[in-house]
């Protein structure tokens, strides 16, 4: 199933940089990788409503790059999560830190490009990199945690190196709104249950788990909260995909509690009259925070979006039974049921609750982000596109990666844009 | 041998005397006058129609002609008194066909009504008074009442012996409850006084009155009764008599009965039944769990 | 006031004038469209479905009598029935019915105990749908046979007596009489034991699963006829229905069209008891509303769940 070690070693030394010893290429881009998340933090810190409080999310979102930082800022063993469908209150009752591994990094793309095709998922390919790393939060966790959902993560055991962490594959079934899809999601989680407890050498305490669902309802509070601060325009686009992005990494506790801070402190409207657009698509990840900057910087504001990384991050979870099924099963469906990720195929709501959106809140356009190699999406936005245009509103699709070649590009085209919507 | 015999007759009358209350006995040729009930008539506009038949003879079977008696005459109470305290009578239209004499109560809304017929015999030396008694609950709902038509009664009531029941009315009369039995006579009670119990499908039944002029008398478990339905009923009439100056006094009273709704429960196998089946459920769900993975 | 509170608060104090009120000399009638037992013998009104068997107000009558005063009866004891019906609709069964509070309160306690609740497969669930219509058919045909086929008259109330209500809530009186086998005759014998079974069954279902009994109930099955024209509605907002499923898997009687419905913007199904759980646990604003004459009086919010589902300590 996976590369041998040897294969690996010598693909590496038949690339470009053959003469230069291993060791050194690394370094080189480990210092070009903190450099790239650097830059983005800077360009944040430097805008008009940067503020204190929003310091610690630059600090956990620049944590990637200084896995002893992670070791030391958290407790437990860490389980490394990809896409959010693992439920993340399992872990947690059971002692575990889940991380979401998602990378925006562009630098470190670099590292496993030539074992992958040319057009990968960039969000893959910088995520898959960092397994080729010495030091990584990748390289940090215990067990990783994969969810079949889309091609890319499907294969994902065959693209990472052998020497990575154990991977614990979770099958996801792709319709939703049947019995056997819930049934078998449920298996899922059972199945996920029992080799955690083997893991952690302990059963699961159902008064346990209940604790931490409460701790995520109450991330799910605020981040309730921080919606509809970007709703009214107190908090921008981009800082709240910010937060969001933090939450993947960090404690829930510390992070509600923060973010409680923010909005605390935050909240002067901005008074301007830019128009608002929802940004669908592609998943967006610090720092990769192209998309949302050059929207803002077109002079339009992101009053909503159903981003993975940020606004379909949360969802509540309501139970009455407080058996251990009971609550097992409403994990099950919080991470199932309400997820509007395009590898689904009964998704038909998605639509209507973007449409149902930007009619509550006014919004006239709709940006469709589309990462290179992204295939759900990509296959997606044509329908979207008709279907958006019939309901009356306007469509700018933009297909990108992490360079930043085209950051003037687009710009022109999202200027363009916003002349559209005025 | 006489010895024996005199032993036997001893036990024979301690038998008796012990068992006292269950002589199976009347005298016979003794015939009385007596209300039978017969299915009550739901009428369109809601209020209900009692059919009563009165019959001379001796319950169930023998029944022989009215024709025999002189003056009889029917009248019910509505247990309403006068100013004076005395019960009002209202008179009820005897219905005669060949030899079925018989009347229709009706009501319009709930009543009580104490139904009572009178007759009379004459014989050589003595004549016979005959009075029928009997007391029920009609729940009729008319919608549109009819105007008062009772006729208070006119002629004479002769009530010198009486039977009364306590309670004088029930609402669902049934077997297995016991019913005291009352015999008046010109408003004294008889102590010490047989009193003939004539059942639809049992045996007929003497028993005593104490001391207070008074008998309690539980109706029986009835088996035929039992494989009716729970509304369907039966009767039993009591008879008592009494001579006095020359006259019989010979009264009747048609006790009406259901059958009894409680004393065939048997709790105890029932509770057994219900635990049991719960056991039986509670492991199955048990066991259905133990096969299902989560 | 949380809508769970105020609902326990409203079914205890239903349960205890149900009950007991007759003590107090309240008599609120024969056609109550919940299952305030007659046998109770301090019950201040009667369940519905009673009335409906016997031959005073009911269908125990030769067709003769239907165009008559007892027929005008039977008549005006279903119009009151439909009127209270009307008004109230489900919320008889969720808020009122004592023998529903009973279940929760039973239901309570394997929560407390933290014992998993009895799942049904979707299409079980759908296969006992059309057994309370069963029950409501022989209810109703049983006493027209007694009438006018001559069939026995101890099957007549036969609904009642493999109720297990009349078992069950008796006890609240201190009356436990009606858990006897009746051996008068064996027509007796039979009906007793079947409903003993009944009970046991429902009684042990109950605890294994909300609301167990309602799944069957003929009087929530005539209660759901009137639906469409009652006052009370359950709405949803489709569009910005995100298909959480908490509705779905909070519902005691495991509706799943509130979930999935993504047309119909009426969600009142004809097991609905209008408990109002789905409308408490749906974190979109404003997706499910519960109205009265067109008057919102209760919708779905996020400070909602916020406050109702989210413990303050740890």
């Amino acid at each position: 199933m996976f590369h041998k070690k040897e294969k690996i070693e010598s693909m590496w030394l038949n690339s470009a940089e053959r003469n230069n010893s291993k060791a050194k290429i690394e370094q080189k881009i480990k210092k070009e990788i903190q450099e790239e998340y650097r830059r983005q933090a800077d360009s944040l810190r430097k805008r008009d409503d940067f503020r204190e409080e929003l310091e610690y999310f630059l600090e956990i979102l620049s944590l990637p790059i200084s896995p002893r930082e992670v070791k030391k800022r958290f407790s437990g063993p860490f389980v490394g999560l990809y896409c959010i469908q693992a439920p993340l209150e399992l872990f947690d009752a059971l002692g575990f830190h889940p991380i979401r591994l998602c990378s925006g990094s562009l630098a470190i793309q670099r590292l496993s490009a030539p074992f992958l095709p040319a057009l990968s998922c960039p969000l893959i390919k910088s995520c898959i990199s960092a397994f080729y790393l010495d030091e990584s939060i990748e390289k940090l966790c215990d067990i990783v945690v994969v969810p079949t959902t889309c091609d890319w993560n499907t294969k994902l055991p065959e693209m990472i190196p052998e020497k990575a962490s154990p991977l614990y594959i979770m099958e996801l079934p792709h319709i939703k709104e049947s019995e056997r899809g819930q049934i078998r999601w449920l298996e899922e989680i059972y199945e996920l249950k029992r080799f955690l407890q083997q893991r952690a050498g302990r059963k699961l305490n159902r008064r346990q788990l209940q604790i931490s669902v409460n701790k995520y309802m109450k991330g799910w509070q605020v981040f309730g909260r921080l919606i509809e601060f970007r709703r009214k325009r107190l908090i921008c686009g981009t800082w709240s995909i910010v937060l969001a992005n933090a939450f993947m990494i960090d404690d829930v506790e510390s992070w509600t509690e923060r973010v409680n801070i923010v909005l605390k402190n935050y909240g002067n409207p901005k008074g301007n009259s830019n128009p608002g657009v929802f940004l669908a698509g592609s998943p967006v990840f610090f720092p990769y925070l192209k998309i949302s900057e050059l929207i803002e910087e077109a002079g339009m504001d992101i009053l909503a979006d159903e981003l993975c990384t940020s606004e379909r991050l949360m969802a509540s979870v309501v139970y009455d039974e407080p058996s251990e099924y009971g609550l097992l099963k409403a994990l099950s469906e919080r991470y199932h049921l309400p997820c509007s990720c395009p590898t689904y195929i009964d998704n038909d709501r998605r639509l209507k609750n973007i449409l149902n959106t930007m009619r509550a809140y006014n919004i006239k356009g709709i940006v469709y982000h589309l990462l290179k190699g992204c295939h759900p999406y990509d296959i997606e936005s044509f329908y979207f596109e008709k279907v958006i245009k019939e309901n009356g509103f306007h469509f700018l699709k933009i297909e990108s990666d992490y360079s930043r070649e085209d950051r003037q590009n687009i710009l022109a085209r999202l200027e363009a844009f916003r002349e559209t919507l005025c | 041998m006489k010895i024996r015999i005199l032993i036997i007759l001893i036990v024979f009358f301690l038998f008796i005397f012990i068992r006292g209350v269950d002589i199976y006995a009347f005298s016979p040729g003794d015939d009385y006058l007596w209300l039978e009930f017969e299915q009550c008539i739901r009428e369109k506009n809601g209020s209900l129609t009692l059919p009563l038949r009165l019959n001379y003879g001796r319950f169930p079977g023998a029944k022989k002609g009215l024709r025999e008696l002189d003056d009889v005459s029917v009248f019910y109470s509505l247990a309403e008194t006068d100013d004076e305290g005395k019960p009002v009578f209202y008179a009820a239209r005897i219905q005669k066909d060949k030899q079925n004499y018989s009347v229709n109560i009706n009501s319009s809304e709930q009543n009580h009504f104490i139904v009572f017929a009178q007759a009379k015999k004459k014989r050589n030396k003595i004549t016979d008074q005959y009075l029928a008694k009997t007391s029920f609950l009609l729940f009729g709902h008319a919608f549109f009442k009819k105007k008062n038509t009772r006729t208070i009664l006119s002629r004479e009531v002769n009530r010198q012996l009486e039977i009364r029941t306590v309670p004088d009315v029930q609402c669902w009369p049934q077997t297995g409850n016991s019913v005291k039995i009352i015999p008046v006579f010109k408003k004294g009670r008889l102590a010490q006084k047989a009193i003939s119990l004539f059942d639809e499908n049992l045996p007929s039944v003497e028993i005593m009155t104490d001391e207070k002029g008074e008998c309690a008398y539980i109706p029986p478990e009835d088996k035929r009764l039992n494989q009716k339905g729970e509304r369907e009923f039966k009767q039993t009439v009591i008879v008592t008599e009494e001579t006095q100056g020359g006259i019989r006094y010979i009264s009747s009273y048609t006790l009406l009965l259901h059958r009894s709704r409680f004393k065939n429960h048997r709790f105890f196998m029932g509770v057994a039944i219900f635990l049991g089946t719960m056991v039986v459920v509670f492991l199955f769900v048990i066991a259905r769990r133990k096969r299902i993975k989560f | 006031m949380k809508v769970y509170e105020s609902r326990f608060l409203i079914q205890s104090i239903s349960f205890a004038v149900l009950t007991y009120g007759g003590r107090l000399g309240l008599r609120l009638g024969h056609w109550l469209p919940c299952f305030a037992c007659p046998y109770v013998g301090s019950c201040s009104g009667h369940c519905y479905l009673m009335a409906l068997q016997r031959s005073q107000w009911g269908f125990q009558i030769p067709f003769a009598e239907f165009i008559s005063v007892w027929g005008l009866r039977a008549l005006g004891m279903f119009a009151g029935f439909v009127l209270l019906t009307l008004v109230l609709s489900k919320a008889w069964c969720g808020w009122i019915c004592p023998f529903g509070t009973l279940q929760d309160w039973i239901a309570f306690l394997r929560r407390k105990l933290g014992i998993k609740e009895l799942q049904f497969s979707w299409s079980l669930r759908d296969r006992l749908k059309p057994i309370k219509y069963i029950f409501l058919i022989l209810l109703i045909v049983i006493p027209i046979l007694i009438a006018n086929a001559g069939l026995h008259s101890d099957f007549g109330l036969p609904f009642c007596q493999i109720c297990p209500a009349k078992k069950l809530m008796p006890i609240f009186q201190g009356n436990f009489r009606y858990f006897a086998v009746d051996v008068t005759n064996p027509i007796t014998v039979f009906m007793t034991i079947v409903s003993l079974i009944l009970t046991a069954v429902f009684f042990v279902g109950m605890f294994f699963k909300d609301r167990f009994f309602c799944l069957f109930c003929p009087l929530l099955a005539m209660i759901s006829f009137f639906d469409k024209i009652g006052f009370v509605r359950l709405k949803k907002k489709v569009d910005a229905c995100t298909s959480c499923g908490n509705c779905q898997r909070i519902c005691p009687v495991d509706i799943r069209e509130v979930h999935l419905e993504k047309e119909k913007k009426n969600v009142l199904t004809q097991d609905c008891m209008l408990c109002l759980k789905c409308v408490e646990s749906c974190p979109q604003d404003g997706v499910l509303s519960f109205r009265f004459l067109n008057k919102t009086i209760f919708s779905s919010s996020k400070n909602y769940i916020s406050k109702c589902f989210i413990k303050k300590k740890r």
